[in-house]
């Protein structure tokens, strides 16, 4: 059991959380072990790669936290994602070119080679580092939730529903033959999150048109890639085509394009936090327009009268929540987006979040929120065997 | 700009969406039947016969029809066809929506309409009739006495609607709103094809006036502003267009007409100056909403697709 749980209690053997400084995600898992007088470690992700003597206790309980929103933790994964982002057709950055990459609102830099990056973190941190700790979340589970086709593929093998998707999708070409007859497919990055890099296209005969949360610029004859902060929208088909093949090194994920609930005026979908496997806190995620993540124009619905309205299938969808926790047994806390259907009577997920438990302000039934609920699972429960 | 959002409300009342029976909450709502892009057409027939199976829906004032699929295959003469042959289960629906179809569900000039008669037909009493989307959109040679209300929203209006509404015979409309678009989405009129309309011999009761989401609304200004139905509009609305301040000067005439009450010229391109002369010369109400800029030379209108 030298990676899986304890019998010990939770509290007596130290706990370490690897995250960004200043991270709120970090700052939320330290409030909720205050509760119980725990002050964990923290360790940084630059601590991580840089070497440095890392201040935990062998044998600690460790969270490993999202690596994202920051820029030098941002830098430090292109360095590390360059050697596997040599080895593919892609427009590498070489290390010595990163530290002078500018720093722009919306630009996206390689997010490919982030992304190697940060599975190469997370397949060589714990073992060569961080020694035989109890993990919250392991790396290699965190590295299958950051690859869409692969989480879509490991739920459909367990037979959870999740939407039509291609196994592979190499470009435009490609995903107009596969999803051309169904007239409307969702185009994303396989590894991408926070609604970054979509393409929702939609065919007719009339012709074909797509919303992007992603546009291209070219500056000083080189293509760079901005998320967009309101859906583009594009009408023309080469240039729709131009952008997913723009956007194809980066590894796409293409599934259908499923039309969204509605209530409150808006399209929505759902996001669960399951901690130890069952489904904890919910927010239903309202826009105006198919990308609930996006920031801008979205916002949380009152997610009572959705239950209202769903009646007894609100606990169906609550444990579609679960099964797909299930399939993640190395993940003590997840947040599950789940899709329901127009129509209401079908729902699938569409997303499983490794760090998808952070939801402001939202609170179970004992007024705990999901950092202080999996934390107390944690200290009153013994974990799964 | 696009219509992003469902109706909220409709024929004063709040909009409901209906599915099921389950979804029924009494006749003070206005309904929203729709299918998905994943269903297409066939399945609002049921919904409309469920709905017309709810015992008060006799009481039923206003429905509305949203998506009913986005392929040009998805035709809305099924969905007509179906609500007309309900208006037995229906007696009292004095309002009805075609089409509230947001932007994402499908582009406004790909909506496939059809020929609305048979609703105008079937609901003698209907006061207010909207219907969204130019393509396939007819209304053959209709008489309906009821109808008070005639909005048609469109990204590009076929110039044969406009020739069509002048055979119909709507003795109590009051209010015309017509979306007359942009030409790369279906409107292939001029300025000359509101001529008929605007002589004033047709809708004896007509008092509010709606040449909105226009591209060009500057040449039609000058028409508009000294055509004979002017003498008995309390309202002109040219809002959703690209109103220049050239336009504009010819609306100055507008002086002649004490008994218009409300000029609408939101989403507009006009100098702060202009807007301040239009509200100093003019008597009426002048509203002047969601100014915009131009971008370069071009000035999109509100549905600029």
């Amino acid at each position: 059991m030298e990676n899986g749980a304890a019998s010990m209690s939770a509290s007596d053997r130290g706990w370490a959380i690897v995250g960004n400084a200043g991270c709120r995600r970090v700052e939320a898992w330290k409030a909720a072990l205050a509760r119980h007088r725990v002050v964990p470690s923290h360790v940084s992700y630059e601590d991580l790669l840089a070497d440095n003597p890392l201040p935990m206790t062998a044998g600690c309980r460790v969270r490993l936290e999202s690596a994202a929103e920051n820029p030098r933790t941002y830098r430090m994964l292109l360095k590390l994602g360059y050697a596997q982002a040599c080895q593919n057709p892609y427009p590498a950055i070489e290390p010595d070119q990163v530290d002078a990459l500018p720093c722009e609102r919306g630009l996206l830099h390689a997010p490919r080679q982030a992304h190697w990056g940060f599975e190469r973190l997370l397949a060589s941190a714990g073992a060569l580092r961080l020694g035989p700790c109890h993990y919250l979340n392991q790396g290699r589970d965190i590295a299958l939730q950051y690859d869409k086709t692969a989480t879509l593929s490991h739920l459909r093998q367990n037979g959870l529903p999740v939407p039509e998707f291609a196994d592979e999708a190499t470009g435009y070409e490609s995903i107009r033959e596969r999803f051309r007859s169904r007239g409307r497919v969702m185009v994303k990055w396989r590894h991408g999150s926070g609604g970054a890099g979509c393409i929702a296209i939609h065919w007719s005969a009339k012709g074909t048109r797509a919303f992007a949360t992603v546009s291209e610029e070219i500056k000083d004859g080189k293509s760079r890639l901005y998320a967009a902060k309101k859906p583009r929208y594009l009408r023309d088909e080469t240039e729709i085509a131009h952008l997913v093949n723009r956007l194809a090194c980066e590894g796409l994920h293409a599934e259908a394009w499923l039309p969204k609930a509605r209530d409150q005026g808006h399209n929505f979908d759902l996001r669960i936090v399951t901690i130890a496997g069952k489904a904890t806190h919910a927010v239903a995620r309202g826009s105006p327009h198919t990308f609930t993540n996006l920031n801008l124009g979205n916002r949380r619905l009152d997610l009572q009268p959705i239950i209202t309205k769903l009646g007894a299938r609100w606990s169906q969808i609550l444990e579609l929540a679960q099964k797909a926790a299930a399939c993640f047994p190395e993940s003590y806390t997840l947040g599950i987006d789940i899709l329901v259907h127009a129509d209401l009577q079908k729902w699938v997920v569409l997303e499983v979040n490794a760090f998808g438990n952070q939801l402001h302000g939202i609170t179970n039934a004992q007024g705990l929120n999901t950092y202080e609920a999996a934390v107390d699972s944690l200290m009153t429960e013994p974990v799964r065997p | 700009m696009t219509i992003g959002e469902h109706l909220d409300e409709f024929h004063g009342q709040p909009v409901v969406d209906f599915q099921t029976a389950d979804d029924w909450v009494g006749p003070g709502k206005s309904y929203r039947i729709k299918g998905s892009w994943e269903e297409g057409s066939e399945g609002i027939g049921e919904i409309l016969e469920e709905l017309a199976a709810v015992p008060e829906a006799a009481q039923l004032k206003a429905i509305v029809i949203g998506l009913w699929g986005s392929e040009p295959a998805d035709k809305a003469t099924e969905v007509i066809d179906a609500l007309a042959n309900l208006s037995s289960s229906f007696p009292k629906l004095t309002g009805l929506f075609l089409g509230d179809i947001s932007f994402e569900e499908n582009e406004m000039s790909w909506i496939e309409q059809g020929d609305v008669a048979p609703l105008l037909l079937a609901y003698p009493k209907l006061k207010e009739f909207w219907v969204r989307g130019g393509s396939g959109l007819t209304f053959s040679t209709v008489k309906n006495s009821s109808l008070e209300i005639l909005g048609i929203q469109t990204g590009g209006l076929p110039r044969s609607v406009i020739r069509e509404l002048t055979r119909c015979d709507f003795p109590n409309l009051k209010t015309l709103e017509l979306w007359i678009g942009d030409v790369g989405y279906g409107w292939d009129g001029t300025p000359e094809d509101l001529q008929p309309l605007l002589g004033g011999n047709f809708f004896p009761k007509l008092e509010s006036l709606g040449i909105c989401n226009c591209d060009g609304i500057d040449e039609f200004v000058p028409l508009i502003v000294n055509a004979p139905l002017m003498s008995r509009l309390t309202k002109l609305d040219l809002s959703k267009g690209n109103l220049s301040d050239v336009g504009a000067r010819s609306l100055l005439e507008l002086k002649r007409y004490p008994q218009l009450k409300t000029l609408d010229l939101s989403h507009h391109y006009l100098s702060e100056g202009m807007v301040a002369q239009l509200r100093k010369e003019l008597s009426c109400e002048v509203i002047a909403d969601d100014p915009q800029e131009a971008d370069g030379e071009w000035r999109s209108i509100y549905v600029s697709e």
